[in-house]
């Protein structure tokens, strides 16, 4: 049986309201879990080749984080953005497309090598989202679960029991059990030192 | 008493009677009405006494008349006033009911507005968790040419149900408009998923009025009401709201990191540069005897080995033969 077919299975069974939502809220975001995964798979494979097409002589760091701070730093430092932190001028990464195009019309500069990478940041920064937004519905399926206020870091092994108490008293199906236990796991193993480019 | 004296007498009582009711009841009677009322009793042969107490009755008469049309003028206004006055209050009552969406982004609450106005139509929106667009598209029974909209909202073809440049902000919604037909039903919010909200506001304002048992009645009921849609935290929607405002910087722990990093990435190739040196020079050492390569020797031993071998076997065979 799929997840949808179980949505309308407790959608159409004599459940409590309370036990149905919690149930479906969970499938939901199982699903939701799914789609963002694959995105993320396929956003990562589209950086590395936009990263090999570059010309770029480096390797790939493995950690998107890491990642991500070298090629912003790269950016920073580079002498385009020292020259506008100069002038006391500070810029979003939208804005700073905007400099770069006045630069290069007006005198001619090439910056393509800061372009290149504004590109890979916005790259690899919609990938970072992405994975931020997906912890952030994990835990806030798992809150209102437990009707609890955790944060990412404040998770505890407590929670495990909390769940385990759900299951017993049958708020929780052995379904809906195990992919609460699967989001809990997946924000507990700190994911984001997980993602990386194979 | 001569008839002019007489006649005299008639219009000076006609007219102070007149003067006296239009102190009290305002012009209500022209110069020329009382003209005619005195022309009636002009050369009359009744007694004065009696012609004053007839034009005394007269004017009364047509004072109680006007004041009863005015009565009932006054009834009608009453009336028509106070069947304006309950349209009115039922136009406060629904304005009053429909939220202002026009600086909202909310496609939730934006569904809801039209679909209050648009009582005919059934509008429907996508699940998110189905549907990559759900939060920019919205699925209507009738044409858009039909749908009434909120205030503050129009339809183009470019940016479909829109706000655009009419929000404060600037940050404004577009919202595709899909036909509902053919649409699966699993890929939609469920109506009262959709119209939940609405009705926990009329929840909300009744708790207002009533007692506290009641309050705790409805909290415990909107406990109930858990969204089944996963969504994001409000401490990360802030978190996604003030990076796109703030400029960029790197925070304390990246400006630590980076230059570890660039160093790691120096060294990394650094040391690639090298490897790739020594595999474009490296060549396999040569039999300083043939100068051949002692991999290729080998080979043309096997060669001339395996020829040898053949010769034999040819020769052998032809023996037998």
């Amino acid at each position: 049986m799929n997840i949808i077919e179980l949505i309308n299975n407790i959608e159409s069974s004599n459940l409590e309201e309370e036990i149905k939502n919690k149930r479906i809220l969970i499938l939901n975001t199982k699903l939701k879990k799914d789609e963002i995964e694959n995105n993320l798979k396929s956003e990562i494979n589209k950086f590395i080749i936009e990263f090999n097409s570059s010309g770029l002589e480096y390797e790939l760091e493995p950690n998107l984080k890491y990642m991500l701070i070298l090629i912003k730093g790269d950016i920073i430092e580079s002498n385009f953005c020292k020259e506008l932190k100069s002038k006391n001028i500070e810029f979003t990464i939208d804005e700073l497309d905007k400099y770069i195009y006045q630069a290069e019309l007006n005198n001619g500069d090439n910056l393509d090598d800061v372009k290149l990478n504004i590109r890979l940041y916005k790259i690899l920064d919609k990938i970072n989202d992405e994975y931020e937004d997906l912890l952030s519905i994990l835990i806030n399926t798992i809150n209102i679960v437990l009707d609890k206020d955790y944060e990412k870091d404040s998770i505890d092994d407590f929670i495990n029991i909390e769940i385990s108490n759900l299951l017993e008293n049958n708020i929780l199906d052995e379904v809906t059990y195990n992919y609460l236990i699967e989001f809990l796991n997946y924000i507990k193993s700190n994911h984001s030192l997980i993602i990386k480019f194979n | 008493m001569n008839n002019d004296t007489k006649n005299k007498l008639i219009r000076d009582y006609a007219y102070n009677l007149v003067n006296q009711m239009k102190q009290q009841y305002g012009n209500i009677i022209k110069d020329n009405q009382i003209d005619e009322i005195i022309s009636i009793y002009n050369n009359s042969d009744k007694e004065i006494k009696e012609i004053q107490k007839e034009i005394y009755d007269l004017l009364e008469d047509f004072i109680r008349k006007y004041l009863e049309e005015i009565q009932k003028n006054n009834d009608e206004i009453t009336k028509i006033q106070i069947e304006n006055q309950d349209q009115l209050m039922q136009i406060d009552q629904q304005i009053e009911n429909i939220p202002d969406v026009s600086q909202s982004t909310n496609i939730k609450k934006i569904a809801k507005v039209i679909q209050m106005l648009n009582p005919n139509a059934d509008i429907r929106i996508g699940n998110p968790a189905m549907m990559s667009d759900a939060n920019n598209k919205i699925f209507s029974s009738i044409p858009i040419e039909n749908i009434k909209l909120p205030k503050g909202f129009e339809y183009n073809d470019k940016n479909g149900i829109t706000n655009k440049y009419k929000t404060g902000s600037g940050v404004y919604t577009s919202l595709e408009v899909a036909s509902l037909n053919g649409v699966n039903q699993s890929m939609l919010m469920p109506k009262s998923e959709q119209l939940k909200s609405s009705n926990e506001n009329i929840v909300n304002k009744e708790t207002v009025q009533n007692t506290n048992q009641q309050v705790t009645k409805n909290i415990k009921s909107e406990h109930k009401n858990i969204s089944k849609v996963p969504s994001i935290t409000s401490q990360r929607k802030k978190q996604k709201n003030s990076k796109k405002i703030n400029p960029m910087k790197m925070t304390n722990i990246e400006s630590k990191m980076y230059p570890l990093l660039n160093e790691k990435r120096k060294t990394k190739l650094k040391q690639k540069t090298q490897t790739k040196t020594t595999v474009m020079t490296y060549k396999k050492p040569k039999n300083p005897m043939t100068n051949q390569t002692t991999s290729s020797k080998g080979f043309i031993n096997l060669i001339f080995a395996s020829l040898i071998l053949l010769t034999i076997v040819f020769i052998l065979f032809i023996l037998n033969k």
